[in-house]
């Protein structure tokens, strides 16, 4: 919901309402007898086994890198390569870089060997995690050869509609791969209620994507069309979206200038 | 002696160290070196004695900007935020020791979460609304601003568990519910959107291991990281309470 | 083998992650929520600024409504938003501020009647409406048009967090401190619960739920300086990553925020500015209105704090032995508004720095603060099985989103097609 950047209040307000519409939907989910709990006791043993064993390897696998070294040495890589001011050179630096951790990951051993609490052990299973997402975020800063929000990039300083008008995707396939796998879900220009323009502040330099004028012109006749009808209708008709809310959730919000009829 | 030069030392941190769960563990002083550095807290201490000393260490730091309350100890026997304890503040020789009266997990971790959880589930630390439904897209019920003020001084407590380390009482009975709690009640009972009455609270904390059972030794107002008003509000919660008793 | 069996797993007990718990509680189903810390610290706690909804109850918010919180909204993604889950956000934001006002968290209240403001450097004087008076507050935040962030004093995370969690123990929702799920527990594009690691026995422990939920946060700690606390590591959203099956979006979108203090990273609020704190640099001088005339220090956090590190790199930065720096100067606000409403920046200032702000300029830096990028998911908040194993079942409706990391992934067990 916040795309490419974030504005100050919007995080904190997101997470309750989130919390809100997904609360109605997981609930809705559970209400449904199909979706009942049917899995074999033996998948479940396979599960914890799986991770037991893991677990093993780092305590008892005698190996050789320390955990706390590959924690920093990827913290340094981020803050200098994939900062505020991204370029290719240093971003495939980064991805590079950031591979041969993971790979050094795979060898860690601990000095600590609690098996019970040990932070030195919740550091060990937890960086061999972050080097995977912090690859999402290198090679996806990488392959986005534009600017957009908080991703500038030195050498593609443009937002580019055209061509990035687009959310990346990653996944990682197998516990094998060094590198996350890309895909990219094209947004729909024809769909949105405001079309990309200007942000009111940064750079005014963009490409635009073919569809916003069109859908910038649609929007103009809607607005002819409708006119002098109040704000909901007009918002109704370019993006109805109501539905979409759990019920409890629907219903328009008063505020001093704009009582429900009948209430002041 | 404090470092007023600003030059920078040798630090020796010694920390009473345990760890209940590990066969043979014994109660002992284990000391670190480690050379200070500018701007240095315990939290930037700490966490460089584990990384490149002992990673055996155990503690808890989360926000590390003292806001979260979860780096509670005592600091040279006195109870407070170990991430906002600046090394330039301190004496070369630095005493560092877990939160008594808290569960210990082990070395300078403590269990306060659980302690605090029973404590809120034993004084219904919520807004009781009794029921009454609430019409979201309906305005908001007014308040006076001075009144959300006086609520937010009270609710400003962040649960680190100082005072109840600082506390005479609650060594004496394991069940006082504390400078805490009480300093919840008395927000609780500020706020007029929690339907209890003075006749409720007195059920929940009119007693012994109640407001009651406050010595007044104050360490707990003492030692408050967030300078919250505990003095006043246990004096006048007391005497509410004591209201109640004689009716 | 020892297996805990629930309705709702959630990993994660932040304010995303308890109004999930309560919600799903409410309509009668049995919640478990994982914490690697008790709830109250979690890093929801750490939100000093406010929470954005178009209440338009004072005068600097009048006209405000749903449609200039989506256009701010979505303005401010560089439409990288999707604009269906915009919508739904900037309706119920509304519903939420009250919703917790209700539940008994102390939002700072509208007065009537004049009071000063510092607007752009300037002494003004703004006439709050009567019919305004005790409805709750907003201030002003960077990229909005009108004012419409609503805050606690300086503790709106704090105040927020509390209430929610208090409301949450209220329902007797289980929270499981001290766990950490290490892997999630899948098969056939069905998530099944979680494999949980209790880190004060190292236990193992299989969490069997009909839906698990991903609120566990972003990672800021991916980067040596950030504002956020040390268990934002991203790990629910990475054993989502890890099931081969879940996607994460957009991960490469981290946002900067522009006043974190120099060198620790520690947050100083945007409200700071949004109370008409200024940047200055090495000549003191107030440099923002040369590169952004018309928002200056409040246009968005990522134009900001490329502004600042623009202007660093011409030279223009404070030398201290840590590196380069820039200035927040908020003295021009007064003694009283600081210690009042900018009091945890006074005491982060005071104890983190031994400066006093009332009277002296801080120094500050940008810093990673945010994690735009999470687990992919739909309008309902699902995370849609892949393809490629057997075709998915279609999620409701035609739209997808995205919801942003601070939010919720669910992982919804969904039954093969």
């Amino acid at each position: 919901m916040h795309g490419f950047n974030r504005l100050g209040g919007n995080s904190v307000a997101e997470t309750v309402v989130a919390g809100m519409i997904v609360g109605e939907y997981i609930a809705d989910f559970c209400d449904r007898s199909e979706n009942d709990i049917d899995i074999s006791t033996a998948l479940i043993h396979e599960a914890l086994e799986h991770e037991r064993a893991k677990l093993d390897v780092l305590i008892e696998g005698n190996r050789t890198e320390n955990a706390a070294v590959l924690m920093t040495e990827m913290k340094e890589i981020m803050t200098a390569k994939v900062g505020i001011f991204r370029h290719g050179k240093k971003l495939a630096e980064a991805v590079d870089e950031l591979q041969k951790l993971l790979v050094r990951s795979r060898n860690i051993g601990l000095r600590y060997k609690a098996r019970g609490a040990n932070p030195e052990l919740e550091t060990a299973y937890r960086v061999q995690k972050m080097l995977k997402l912090a690859l999402c975020v290198a090679y996806g800063a990488l392959q986005r050869t534009e600017s957009r929000g908080a991703h500038f990039r030195e050498d593609f300083p443009r937002r580019d509609d055209a061509e990035w008008l687009k959310r990346t995707i990653a996944t990682w396939r197998s516990e094998t791969d060094t590198l996350p796998s890309l895909t990219y879900e094209q947004l729909d220009v024809m769909k949105m209620e405001l079309p990309p323009g200007w942000r009111g502040y940064g750079a005014k330099d963009y490409i635009d994507h073919p569809d916003t004028p069109k859908r910038t012109a649609q929007i103009e006749q809607v607005k002819k069309k409708l006119n002098g009808a109040d704000r909901f209708a007009l918002q109704q008709e370019l993006l109805p979206y109501e539905r979409l809310l759990p019920e409890r959730f629907r219903g328009k919000n008063e505020r001093i200038d704009e009582m429900m009829e009948g209430e002041r | 002696m404090k470092n007023e030069n600003h030059t920078l030392r040798q630090l020796k941190i010694s920390v009473l160290r345990f760890n209940p769960q590990e066969p043979g563990s014994a109660p002992r002083m284990q000391t670190y070196e480690i050379e200070e550095a500018d701007g240095m807290t315990l939290f930037i201490a700490l966490n460089e004695i584990r990384e490149k000393q002992d990673p055996s260490l155990h503690f808890d730091f989360v926000c590390r900007a003292g806001i979260c309350g979860s780096c509670g100890m005592m600091i040279n026997g006195r109870p407070t935020l170990a991430c906002r304890t600046l090394t330039k503040d301190l004496d070369s020789e630095i005493s560092l020791a877990p939160l008594p009266v808290f569960e210990l997990i082990a070395d300078l971790s403590v269990n306060t979460g659980k302690w605090m959880r029973h404590m809120s589930e034993r004084l219904e630390t919520w807004v009781h609304l009794n029921g009454d439904k609430i019409d979201l897209t309906k305005p908001e019920e007014r308040m006076e601003p001075e009144l959300a003020e006086k609520i937010y001084e009270l609710d400003r407590c962040i649960e680190c568990g100082c005072c109840i380390a600082g506390c005479g009482t609650v060594r004496m009975r394991e069940d006082f519910v504390g400078a805490v709690g009480l300093n919840k009640i008395a927000r609780f009972r500020l706020d007029p959107r929690d339907k209890r009455n003075d006749d409720d609270f007195y059920e929940l904390i009119g007693e012994d291991n109640g407001v009651f059972g406050c010595m007044s030794l104050l360490g707990c107002h003492d030692v408050c990281p967030k300078k919250l008003p505990l003095a006043t509000q246990i004096a006048f919660l007391r005497r509410k309470m004591a209201a109640v008793g004689w009716k | 083998m020892k297996i805990i069996y629930t309705d709702v797993l959630i990993i994660g007990g932040g304010l995303a992650g308890l109004r999930l718990g309560i919600g799903a509680k409410r309509r009668g189903h049995d919640v478990i929520i994982l914490s690697l810390v008790p709830p109250k610290r979690s890093h929801s706690v750490a939100a000093q600024g406010g929470m954005q909804a178009s209440l338009a109850n004072v005068i600097k918010g009048e006209g405000d409504n749903e449609d200039v919180h989506f256009q701010d909204t979505v303005r401010g993604s560089d439409w990288g938003a999707d604009q269906h889950v915009v919508r739904m956000f900037v309706n119920t934001a509304p519903k939420a501020v009250r919703e917790l006002a209700a539940w008994g968290v102390p939002w700072s209240r509208v007065r009537r009647g004049d009071r000063d403001v510092i607007i752009n450097g300037q002494k003004v004087t703004l006439t709050e409406r009567n019919e305004a008076h005790g409805l709750i507050a907003q201030r002003d935040f960077g990229g909005t048009k009108k004012w419409r962030t609503c805050y606690v004093s300086d503790g709106t995370g704090h105040a927020m967090l509390f209430t929610m969690s208090d409301q949450a123990i209220a329902q007797e929702i289980p929270v499981h401190e001290r766990t950490e799920a290490i892997a999630l527990i899948h098969d056939s594009g069905r998530c099944y619960g979680a494999v949980v690691r209790n880190l004060i026995t190292g236990e193992l422990v299989a969490y069997v739920a009909k839906a698990t939920a991903i609120a566990g946060g972003g990672a800021g700690r991916l980067y040596r300086v950030t504002t956020n606390a040390v268990i934002s590591e991203g790990i629910p959203t990475a054993i989502a990553l890890e099931t081969g099956i879940a996607a994460v979006g957009n991960m490469e979108a981290v946002q900067f925020h522009p006043t974190p203090i120099f060198p620790a990273g520690i947050l100083l609020t945007e409200g700071a500015r949004g109370d008409g704190g200024l940047l200055r640099d090495v000549d003191g001088k107030r440099f923002m209105p040369d590169y952004e005339p018309e928002k200056k220090e409040l246009a968005s956090r990522d134009v900001v704090s490329r502004r600042m590190e623009e202007h660093i790199a011409k030279g223009k930065g404070v030398k201290s032995r840590f590196g380069e720096h820039l200035w927040l100067d908020i003295t021009l606000l007064g003694e009283h508004h600081i210690k009042h409403n900018l009091r945890e920046v006074y005491e982060i200032c005071q104890y983190f720095l031994g400066i006093d702000p009332t009277k002296d300029w801080v120094p500050v830096r940008p810093a990673q603060h945010y994690t735009m990028g999470g687990v992919r998911t739909n309008y309902t908040g699902e995370s849609p099985a892949k393809a490629y194993s057997q075709p998915a079942r279609r999620p409701a409706g035609t739209c997808t989103a995205l919801i942003a990391s601070a939010g919720i992934r669910w992982q919804k067990p969904l039954s093969p097609a």
